[in-house]
């Protein structure tokens, strides 16, 4: 055990240590957070609103209009279908609904509650946006006391509230699973391919072996050293987008980790299936590049897909880190369980096996 | 001579490579305590030797015993007794030499004081270096030291000296002879021949695969004399290297 462990300490360090490697793997993946980050958070300060005015009266056109001149609201005028698609989907952060009889039935009454009769705004929350919803709700009253003139009556004219909870996912929900995938596949196959041709052609690995290890020690640890460096990765990554950018991670964690596993087993064997053909260093790079590059650009992780025609889209569906990111993506995004990623689950368990057969048959010792 | 005075024994070692025939059939033994020279032109068949010894290597055919074990068959077990220099020795980047060295014990489940195996080799100030850093010189000794984690019976140096300035080949010279001294065995490669002159004991000439002369360095030379062999220029009692020791000093001059 001692042998396993100090060899696992040792790679570990050497990883970490590794600066140029952790700037690839670790830098620009946080880079790119920031920079994609930036442009999610251009203007936070507004408000998207969706009015739908179903009165459509002298009325209702005066309360559109001061609810216009509102500095934080940003007012999209549609129909009671769209708007509701669309605070579903999170590109509205409050939707007002403008009943027919607004601004109709505008007298007073002494009953405490009021009745069926009344007028009624509807405010749909979306759920994401707690602290937006109860401010606007405040403008909304307010705006509704000035026009009505409801000082020392009784409102006729309510709010009805209903919380949506909507998905909200901004670029950095979508991008970030993205780049943790990215980052298991840049790990894998570049940490393992240079750092094994590496100490073959340095020699380090024949030293080594002169020791009374076992070669499957040193494969062990160099595959646990990375499991732990990926790992850190990981959480270093999803922290960073949750303090920075309120990244929402609704899925089981443990899913995203057995997901993140498979990706690290898969790639380290592609990397070792490249240090065992690779010769030196120089043969190792156009080989890890013809393979990370088109997954790089191809398997969503930048941009969703569904841009692509649709054979182009069929044969990256096949990506192994299409299905990590996918897979990653829709646990992390979506809170999916294990039935509606079984697909990504086993694509990436036939991939396993693949990789795991190439290293075996191509790796070397010397 | 004893049976317990031998540590290593081989009988007619052969290594094929292919067609290729790098050792034919080679047999020799080596004393306990002894430093024991194995010289020849490149491709002679020494590290191939050497490796198959160490366990690095299947050997095609022959026997190799080390310290009564079986050399070909209980490789871990000979991995626990030896310790090796390699030629083209590499070791991790970004450790520190006290990592490496901790490492390299681990490796043999051992523990050791890295600060006195580093301070045997003179290397005492240089624990939070990395290997890179080192001098030709400093990376030698420090290879040395990794050969000496597992208190080893045997070791094998090879061509600990290429490459190496007069002052630093004169101070891995006392090193050997210091490790020598506590009582370990040495197994050395080299292609300077004042080197196995000063400190072999007894040396194999190696060529084509085969041992052609096997004794003390003495005994060689004296065996050349009396075959009436004379230089065609008498030499002087003294060379260049004497004249360069005698300049510079020989004081060890790192990086």
């Amino acid at each position: 055990m001692k042998p396993l462990i100090s060899l696992t300490i040792a790679a570990t360090k050497r990883y970490v240590r590794n600066v140029s490697t952790l700037v690839f793997s670790l830098f620009i993946p946080i880079a790119l957070i920031f920079v994609f980050g930036a442009f999610t958070n251009q203007a936070p300060s507004k408000y998207s609103v969706g009015l739908v005015d179903n009165a459509n009266s002298e009325i209702s056109k005066q309360f559109v209009e001061t609810l216009k001149k509102v500095p934080v609201f940003e007012i999209n005028t549609g129909n009671e279908n769209d708007e509701h698609t669309k605070i579903d989907k999170g590109d509205r952060d409050l939707v007002i609904v403008i009943p027919a009889n607004f601004g109709l039935v505008n007298t007073y009454i002494a009953a405490p509650a009021l009745n069926t009769s009344d007028s009624y705004v509807q405010l749909l929350y979306n759920a994401g946006k707690q602290q937006q919803g109860q401010t606007s709700k405040q403008v909304v009253l307010q705006i509704l006391d000035t026009q009505f003139n409801f000082a020392g009556q009784r409102r006729r004219i309510g709010i009805s509230e209903e919380t949506i909870n909507s998905k909200n996912l901004t670029i950095i929900d979508f991008l970030v699973p993205g780049l943790i995938a990215q980052s298991i596949m840049q790990l894998g196959i570049f940490g393992v391919a240079f750092a094994f041709v590496s100490q073959k052609v340095t020699g380090v690995l024949k030293r080594i072996l002169a020791t009374p290890v076992k070669a499957w020690q040193i494969i062990v640890a160099e595959g646990f050293a990375r499991v732990i460096v990926s790992f850190l990765q990981i959480v270093i990554l999803i922290g960073v987008s949750v303090a920075v950018y309120q990244l929402k991670v609704v899925g089981n964690l443990f899913l995203v980790g057995a997901l993140a596993l498979m990706g690290i087993i898969i790639f380290q064997s592609i990397g070792f299936a490249i240090a065992g053909y690779a010769k030196d260093e120089n043969q190792v790079a156009p080989l890890a590049q013809i393979i990370t590059l088109p997954m790089l650009l191809l398997s969503g992780v930048f941009f969703s897909r569904d841009v692509f025609p649709a054979w182009l889209k069929t044969v990256t569906d096949f990506f192994p880190l299409t299905y990590l990111a996918d897979g990653m993506r829709a646990v992390m995004n979506t809170g999916a369980g294990l039935d509606v990623i079984a697909g990504d689950f086993l694509g990436l368990f036939v991939w396993m096996i693949i990789a795991f057969f190439l290293a075996y048959r191509l790796f070397k010792w010397e | 001579m004893a049976q317990n005075d031998v540590i290593i024994s081989v009988k007619n070692l052969v290594k094929k490579y292919g067609d290729l025939e790098a050792v034919r059939g080679i047999s020799f033994e080596v004393k306990r305590g002894e430093i024991f020279g194995i010289l020849g032109p490149n491709g002679a068949g020494k590290t191939t030797t050497m490796e198959i010894i160490e366990g690095l290597r299947d050997a095609t055919s022959g026997e190799v015993m080390l310290d009564d074990h079986d050399a070909l068959k209980n490789k871990f077990e000979i991995k626990h007794k030896i310790g090796i220099q390699l030629q083209a020795s590499g070791f991790y980047d970004n450790l520190s030499l006290k990592e490496l060295i901790n490492l390299f014990a681990n490796l043999y489940n051992r523990e050791v004081d890295y600060k006195e195996i580093l301070k045997e080799v003179g290397l005492g100030e240089k624990e939070k270096a990395r290997v890179k850093q080192l001098s030709g010189g400093q990376k030698q000794r420090f290879s040395i030291a990794a050969a000496l984690v597992n208190d080893p019976l045997v070791i094998f140096l090879d061509e600990p000296t290429t490459g190496l300035d007069p002052q630093a080949r004169r101070n891995l010279w006392e090193l050997i002879e210091n490790i020598k001294a506590k009582g370990k065995t040495i197994i050395l490669t080299t292609h300077y021949m004042d080197e196995a002159e000063k400190l072999c004991d007894r040396i194999a000439i190696m060529d084509g695969g085969k041992i052609i002369q096997m004794d003390t360095p003495e005994k060689m030379i004296d065996d050349l004399l009396a075959r009436g062999f004379s230089k065609p220029k008498p030499e002087k009692a003294a060379n260049l290297e004497d004249v360069f020791i005698e300049l510079t000093g020989k004081e060890i001059r790192e990086e």
